[in-house]
């Protein structure tokens, strides 16, 4: 065990060494955490204006744009021009080949021959077809009357003798029931038949009685008795026989020469009505046919309308002859109407005119303008009427006062602006339409007439300054997390280690900004706030922070 | 006979040994266990400790070594974070400044009390002892009133003089300087020495093991201190160390051990300085003449 002023003295080395190691790592976590605190500058929110610079650059364009065309498939001879050539009223623009230009004519004049001769058959063909109808007609008319007249004659006919058999078939019935003289001449015949009969009969009878009264044995007998009776049953048999057929043969006869009368006259009857039937119903058939022959005939022919077809052809093909007429006599030359730049060329040496346009030119006549394009962004902060600043890029000058005349989603060059050139300080026309959703838009400013020249460059400047913003802060300040802006307020607190800075995550909604201000709305900082606006490390919301030395040193406290 | 003895001797050494191994563990425990959670990382504590902390049930099972030890916390607590370190000369401040009062207020007022009769001594006494009974509560709010007044709140005079008077040293030191034999004292009066002499040759010296005793048992008191710093002080710069971390969560669970480690050192340096000085006045408060 140590002496005490050893062990004392061991202790006294154990304590000093320990205050000595608790004041080095003192100094150490200090020098540590000056380290890893940022440095930061503030501001408070301060009220300025924003101003917006929109700075633009564009090409000069000319105004008006003309276009020159020919009659297409002709050929081109030569071409005297280029592109981006100036060219004055009456220079030659190119020149087609006469030869063609000459067959182009006498291809066109040639179809509007064969149009009129198609014409003229057209015409005549309708007017044959016309009195084909009307003959038609006619000859339609005409059997109808025939077979009107034709039948009547037949029905005429055919009812009289209907007439007549009706008639004997009359006189015959009214005959038959009146009686008949003729039986009376086979009467004698028929008495002698008749007293043959019955004398027969007698003869008979008394056998028969005489038989009668004979008893069975006796009927054994008297045999040629038997004979005798039958015989005699026979002959009367026979002669009754004989005067019954003799009686039917009458009837008979009588019957027959009737009903062959009867069936004669109504045979004749009825063929005599069926005749008459059937010659109306001839007629009628007959009419029938020649009166839908007529009708048929009326029915007209179809229109034709080659005719007027053909004209409305005529006339335009008149009209590409005047033309190609006009180009002969300029002698296939085709020269500049206006003064101007050619820009494009649709034409080929020794290739064919086309349908579009053969030469593009812009009218300089008719003035410049400047037209840049502009981002969706920028544009917000320009409008009709805004007066901006031109400056080229060469350096040739600054012309002020033009105004924007229309800002549209169209390409370049063809917004169709009315006022002319614009003298300074004019407004141009009220064509503002931006389109959502297109990326860029055209910005369109008329110039004074002679100031620059088609091809410039230029650059636009405009600067649009909004109202008073009472909490406008650097856009350094200004942080973004998934569309939040926010910003950092300085808040003090007091720690262990005295006052220190923390840093406060606020989010703010901003009003305007531009690149280098940003406008924030009421409800996130208020004017007091002190805003972090640089920091030498990333900031965190709640960290701890100090003030860079420039400001008044590190606030910390011991 | 003698053997049998030596044997029960032994045996009682022994099983005296052990009752007092059992009891020192069990008081040692504590930082034991400081010790290894400020090894551990996070991860390792929060797994441990998670069944205390986070209130889902289950029983703490602390290892006897850590599975992944690291210096983590060490490093987090010396190196990272100023404000121990503010704290901690806080502490260093108010107890220095506690110590040094109570020397110069608290060991003349033992010695008066000691050495001398004057009228009311007794019930001065008896006075100063119900002080020393009654416990901070009770005095916190007139006390903060008077400072209030006085106007020394939210410094650390709040904290330093209050406990500068507190007569509990004065208590201690006067049984040591009771001991003192008068006989000494009279000879050097005999001699020609005058009372602040005595007191200073004499009393001092002779009672340095009291004093020293009264400081060691004051600096543990007063490195400790809780109650007076946070009613008293509201600027946490102004903080002591125990108040470090009063809040002790789960995510903080191994910085708190590390750093209640680091407060621990001081006072278990001076407790082994003043240990000797110690166990000298409790002997010699024993032996009464």
């Amino acid at each position: 065990m140590k002496s005490l002023p050893e062990k004392r003295r061991s202790i006294m080395a154990a304590t000093s060494l320990f205050l000595c190691m608790m004041l080095v790592c003192t100094f150490v976590s200090r020098a540590a955490a000056s380290v890893t605190v940022p440095k930061v500058t503030k501001s408070k929110p301060l009220t300025k204006v924003i101003e917006h610079r929109v700075q633009l650059d564009g090409n000069v364009v000319q105004n008006r744009e003309c276009a020159v065309i020919v009659e297409p498939d002709l050929t081109v001879e030569s071409v005297y021009v280029s592109e981006g050539q100036q060219v004055e009223v009456g220079d030659v623009l190119f020149a087609l080949d006469l030869q063609k230009l000459d067959e182009a004519i006498l291809k066109t004049s040639q179809e509007i021959e064969k149009l009129r001769l198609a014409n003229e058959d057209a015409s005549s063909q309708q007017s044959i077809t016309d009195q084909k109808q009307a003959a038609a007609l006619a000859r339609a008319q005409e059997d109808y009357d025939t077979a009107t007249a034709a039948g009547n004659q037949t029905v005429d006919d055919a009812a009289q003798a209907l007439a007549r058999a009706q008639e004997q078939l009359d006189a015959f019935y009214n005959d038959a029931e009146n009686g008949s003289g003729e039986t009376e001449r086979e009467d004698t015949v028929r008495e002698a038949l008749q007293a043959d009969l019955d004398q027969k009969k007698a003869q008979a009878e008394a056998l028969q009685a005489q038989w009668d009264s004979l008893s069975a044995d006796e009927k054994a007998e008297q045999q040629d008795l038997e004979n005798e009776l039958e015989s005699a049953k026979a002959d009367a048999d026979a002669a009754e026989q004989a005067f019954n057929q003799y009686e039917q043969q009458q009837t008979s006869q009588k019957n027959v020469s009737d009903s062959e009368k009867e069936t004669v006259l109504i045979e004749e009857y009825e063929t005599r009505e069926k005749a008459y039937q059937d010659a109306l119903n001839a007629r009628d058939a007959n009419q029938t046919t020649a009166n839908r022959a007529a009708q048929d005939a009326k029915i007209g022919t179809p229109t034709d309308s080659t005719v007027q077809t053909n004209e409305m052809d005529m006339k335009l093909k008149q009209l590409s002859l005047d033309r190609l007429q006009a180009l002969k006599d300029q002698g296939g030359k085709v020269s500049a109407q206006v003064k101007g730049v050619v820009i494009k060329l649709n034409l080929q040496t020794g290739g064919l005119t086309t349908q579009t346009a053969a030469v593009t030119m812009a009218d300089l006549s008719s003035g410049t303008k400047f037209v840049a394009p502009v981002s969706q962004e920028d544009a917000k902060y320009l409008s009709v009427g805004d007066t901006v600043e031109l400056t080229t890029a060469s350096g040739g000058g600054k012309i002020t006062g033009v105004t924007i005349s229309s800002i549209s989603t169209d390409s370049a060059g063809s917004t169709a602006s009315s006022s002319g050139a614009g003298t300074a300080g004019s407004s141009g026309s009220l064509e503002n339409a931006g389109g959502a959703g297109q990326e860029t838009q055209n910005v369109t400013v008329l110039l004074p007439q002679g100031e620059l020249t088609v091809g410039t460059h230029a650059k636009l400047t405009f600067s649009r300054q909004s109202e008073r913003y009472p909490l406008c802060v650097p856009m350094q300040a200004l942080h973004m997390d998934q569309k939040q802006y926010y910003v950092f307020v300085l808040q003090k607190e007091d720690t262990v280690l005295g006052t220190v800075y923390r840093a406060r995550r606020v989010d703010v909604t901003v009003a305007e900004k531009n690149t280098e201000l940003a406008a924030l709305e009421e409800g996130g900082v208020v004017e007091a706030d002190e805003i972090i606006v640089s920091a030498d490390r990333e900031v965190e919301g709640g960290a701890a922070v100090r003030l860079t030395d420039s400001k008044g040193g590190a606030e910390t406290g011991k | 006979m003698t053997k049998k003895h030596n044997r029960q001797m032994h045996a009682k050494k022994y099983i005296i040994w052990a009752v007092l191994f059992a009891a020192g563990f069990l008081v040692c425990y504590p930082i034991f266990f400081l010790v290894i959670g400020s090894l551990m990382g996070q991860v390792e504590l929060k797994e441990v400790l998670g069944p205390v902390l986070s209130g889902n049930g289950g029983y703490v099972n602390f290892p006897f070594m850590p599975l992944f030890p690291t210096l983590r916390n060490y490093v987090g607590v010396l190196m990272d974070s100023p404000e121990f370190f503010v704290m901690f000369w806080n502490s260093v401040k108010t107890t220095g400044a506690i110590l040094l009062g109570q020397f110069l207020v608290s060991v003349p007022g033992a010695w008066g009390f000691a050495r001398y009769d004057f009228p009311f001594k007794r019930m001065l006494f008896t006075l100063y002892i119900l002080l020393m009974m009654m416990p901070f509560q009770v005095t916190m709010l007139s006390g903060y009133l008077v400072l209030d007044n006085i106007g020394l709140l939210d410094t650390l005079w709040a904290v330093i003089l209050p406990a500068v008077f507190s007569t509990f040293p004065v208590f201690i030191m006067y049984q040591f300087f009771v001991g003192i034999p008068k006989a000494i004292i009279e000879s050097a009066r005999i001699d020609g020495a005058g009372e602040l002499q005595i007191f200073l040759i004499f009393g001092l010296r002779l009672g340095a093991p009291g004093i020293l005793s009264a400081m060691v048992l004051g600096f543990l008191e007063y490195w400790n201190l809780i109650e007076q710093p946070l009613t008293y002080l509201k600027d946490q710069s102004l903080w002591p160390l125990s108040l470090y971390l009063p809040n002790i969560s789960l995510e903080q669970a191994g910085t708190a051990f590390a750093a209640s480690l680091l407060t621990l050192i001081p006072a278990l340096l001076v407790f082994l300085g003043g240990q000797e000085y110690l166990e000298q006045g409790i002997m010699a408060a024993a032996v009464k003449e």
